[in-house]
């Protein structure tokens, strides 16, 4: 499985969002597929709700883990129906 | 006319798109959940090249592939809901906080007897409680009030009683809106089970209930289960027994390893399954007892597998009462045979009286007196005859048994008795007879006393039939008092005017006859000796048809044929054995002539000593030798035994003699040895007696 790797530290809302939506939009398939993942760093707090509101809605799975001085935003397709 | 571009009204047009986009963006980001975009912060430009409307609307375009895709998953699952709810075996209602129904499968409807198609908007207690509404055990209530699962495992409805779970359904606040029902019937199983029950309580009951100590054992020997009658005659606690091995009881021990075996489903198996019983005698506490047990090996169980059931019998009660009883029986008999006895003789002393009574009253007239002389020999005759019969029952007439073959017995007696009747017999004697242990002598009488019987029956002529076959005894054989074993079944069948059947009960009792003039013994003495050959005799009979006496005789280990040549060999040596009896009584040379034949022997008989000292001289020219001669001590009119043996010993000096008397004062018999005698047989003799001695004075050198 491949992984994409994006630093967004630094970025506030909207922006943060919006830079994630996009690469998740345009990786949707291979998302899907479960061939890659994204691993976004960001450490805007807020983003921690508005990201997995928004790309749970678009049928993704999302972990997030904190780390030194940021997060660690992992997003997954969907898991498949037990 | 040239329209003139106004650029202040351009700019204001362009300013107010650029303000409705920059707007709708936020309204866009706003719906996503994210902050608005600053003025300030990005420039029509970095706007265009962020393309914030063109991310949201591929955000959203997933969006409504991923709703799409969850209303699918959505329908499939409630689908699969229905389905279940449709065919699981349990009756399902959901109700809502008001006890109406929302929901219920097929399954409900059958046990709760619903005619009506759709229930819904019913209330839950119409259908389930039959209208009995506010009833204190409702499960639905219970479950809106604790919020919880709630489980009654026996909830009656009318006759049916049912096992009820209710289960809430919760809204995102944790409020129950709806509660689910499963309804199962479980009467069904209730029943059996009660049924089980009543079975198992009758078995208890029963076994309980029963006398008799039962043990079942399994395969490896060990017990597991008891009575408590088991528990009294083993004087054992069911606890104790439970568990422990068939060979550590008591009475076990008693038995050899292959009896102990026996007790095995495992091993009976590999043999034959063994169903008999068998006596065992044991020491308990209270002194000896003695068990009959009984096993019968039960292989058909599969959940049980293998196992043996033993009834154990304490029978030493019964055995005291059985042997009292034969003592009661014994008594009784002799009673009746005392008082036979005392008739047969009074009947005959009052006619010898009477006639010596005539005959002194007419010693005047010699003819008249000797008649009357007469009539006293006949009577006292048959005192003889009484007293000879009667030996039979005496103590000391035991069975001198040897190992011989019927058939020759049959020829012999059927000679004696039916020689010069108007009667005729039919023989059948099976080839392969077994040997049997017999007194010859006192079988032979058997036979006669038989034989006699029936010539008696039939006056006018007729058949007898008699018949000699192998017959083995087993437990399936019921009715004949014999132990299982190889036996001979003798049969005699006569054509005769038969008996009535009240008297067939008492045929073989002594001095029970309904023939005018008969002393009642002959089938008494033959039952007796049947017995004392532990044989056994049955009689039928049909009055006008006839009557069939039937015989077992326990037939003896050896081999029939080879038996058979050793047992004529053995009469061959005593055929060589020639015995003369010289006695003035013709009675006594028939009777004991016909013994000794019987015995195997050649006889020949004289009245007097001349008459017995000229046939062995007749003989001894012929080379015929003598090996024994029996003499009578007095003899009147006639040569004495004494005299007779001088001169019998100087004819054949080796000769063995025998002296033989009524008259028991007689010097001669206390001192018979000196006077040239071999033995002494003093009359009245047994048969028994006479062989012993005969066999005594043989064998001496």
């Amino acid at each position: 499985m491949g992984t994409k790797k994006y630093d967004i530290r630094g970025q506030i809302c909207p922006s943060t969002l919006l830079m994630v939506l996009k690469e998740v939009n345009e990786n949707s398939e291979t998302l899907k597929s479960g061939e890659m993942e994204l691993v976004f760093l960001t450490d805007n707090r807020d983003a921690l709700v508005t990201i997995p509101q928004s790309v749970e809605t678009m049928g993704y799975c999302i972990e997030t883990m904190k780390e030194k001085g940021h997060y660690r935003i992992t997003i997954k397709g969907s898991l498949d129906r037990p | 006319m040239t329209k003139t571009f106004d650029i202040s009204k351009h700019e204001e047009r362009i300013n107010l798109l650029t303000r409705y986009i920059r707007d709708k963006i936020n309204q866009l980001l706003n719906i996503i959940g994210t902050a608005p975009i600053n003025d300030s912060e990005l420039t029509d430009a970095m706007l265009t090249e962020l393309d914030p409307i063109g991310i949201v609307a591929d955000s959203f375009k997933q969006v409504l592939i991923n709703l799409r895709n969850v209303n699918r998953e959505l329908k499939l699952a409630r689908d699969e809901i229905q389905a279940i709810f449709e065919s699981v075996g349990l009756g399902l209602l959901v109700v809502d906080p008001d006890l109406k129904i929302v929901a219920q499968n097929r399954k409900i409807k059958e046990l709760f007897h619903e005619k009506e198609n759709n229930s819904e908007g019913k209330f839950c207690y119409e259908l389930t409680c039959k209208h009995q509404s506010k009833i204190q055990d409702c499960t639905a209530r219970e479950v809106f009030e604790k919020n919880r699962l709630v489980e009654k495992h026996h909830w009656k409805c009318q006759d049916t009683t049912f096992h009820v779970i209710g289960a809430p359904i919760k809204d995102s606040e944790g409020k129950p809106v709806l509660a689910v029902l499963s309804y199962y019937n479980i009467s069904e199983q209730l029943k059996q089970e009660e049924e089980r029950e009543k079975e198992r309580e009758l078995l208890r009951i029963t076994l309980e209930g029963i006398n008799e100590g039962i043990l079942s054992l399994d395969q490896n020997g060990a017990i597991i289960l008891a009575n408590s009658a088991a528990e009294d005659i083993l004087e054992q606690k069911k606890e104790e027994l439970i568990g422990k091995q068939i060979e550590d009881l008591n009475f076990c021990k008693k038995l050899v390893f292959q009896d102990k075996q026996v007790f095995y489903p495992e091993f009976s198996k590999q043999l034959q399954p063994y169903q008999g019983s068998m006596c065992i005698h044991c020491d308990s506490e209270e002194g000896k007892q003695i068990l009959e047990i009984y096993q019968i090996p039960l292989l058909f169980s599969e959940k049980i597998k293998s196992t043996t059931v033993l009834i154990i019998r304490d029978i030493t009660e019964n055995l005291r009462i059985e042997r009292e009883m034969l003592n009661f029986e014994k008594l009784e008999s002799l009673s009746i045979l005392a008082g036979g006895i005392a008739h047969g003789f009074n009947n005959i002393l009052t006619s010898v009286m009477s006639s010596i009574d005539l005959a002194r009253m007419n010693l005047d007239n010699r003819d008249e007196s000797e008649t009357y002389l007469n009539y006293a020999d006949t009577a006292l005759d048959q005192a003889r005859k009484l007293v000879k019969q009667l030996s039979v029952f005496a103590k000391g007439g035991s069975p001198i048994k040897e190992v011989t073959s019927l058939r020759e017995l049959f020829h012999e007696v059927i000679q004696f008795s039916l020689d010069g009747s108007n009667v005729k017999h039919e023989l059948s004697i099976s080839n392969d007879l077994w040997l049997v242990h017999i007194d010859v002598a006192q079988f032979g009488q058997v036979i006669n006393n038989l034989l006699l019987n029936s010539l008696q029956a039939m006056s006018g002529g007729g058949t007898i039939r008699l018949k000699a076959d192998n017959y083995i005894k087993t437990a399936g054989d019921k009715g004949i008092p014999i132990p299982n074993g190889r036996y001979v079944k003798l049969l005699i069948e006569d054509t005769g005017t038969g008996i009535e059947e009240q008297n067939l009960k008492r045929i073989f009792d002594p001095f029970f006859s309904t023939r005018p003039g008969s002393s009642g013994i002959g089938l008494a003495s033959a039952y007796s000796i049947v017995k004392r050959h532990y044989g056994h005799i049955a009689v039928k009979s049909k009055p006008g048809t006839g009557t069939t006496f039937t015989i077992y005789l326990p037939a003896t280990r050896s081999m029939n044929a080879e038996g058979e040549k050793k047992v004529k060999e053995e009469k061959k040596k005593r055929d060589k054995i020639r015995i003369m009896i010289v006695d003035d009584d013709e009675m006594i040379l028939k009777s004991t002539g016909k013994l000794l034949k019987l015995m195997g022997y050649y006889v020949d008989t004289a009245t007097n000593g001349e008459t017995g000292i000229k046939i062995m001289k007749e003989n001894l020219a012929e080379n015929i030798h003598y090996d024994l001669v029996i003499l009578d001590l007095v003899i009147p009119g006639g040569m004495g035994g004494v005299e007779t043996l001088k001169h019998l010993r100087e004819i054949a000096p080796d000769i063995k003699a025998v002296v033989s008397s009524g008259y028991s004062d007689e010097e001669v018999l206390g001192n018979y040895s000196e006077y040239g005698f071999n033995g002494i047989v003093p009359k009245p003799y047994k048969s028994a007696e006479l062989q012993d001695e005969i066999n005594k004075v043989l064998s001496e050198a």
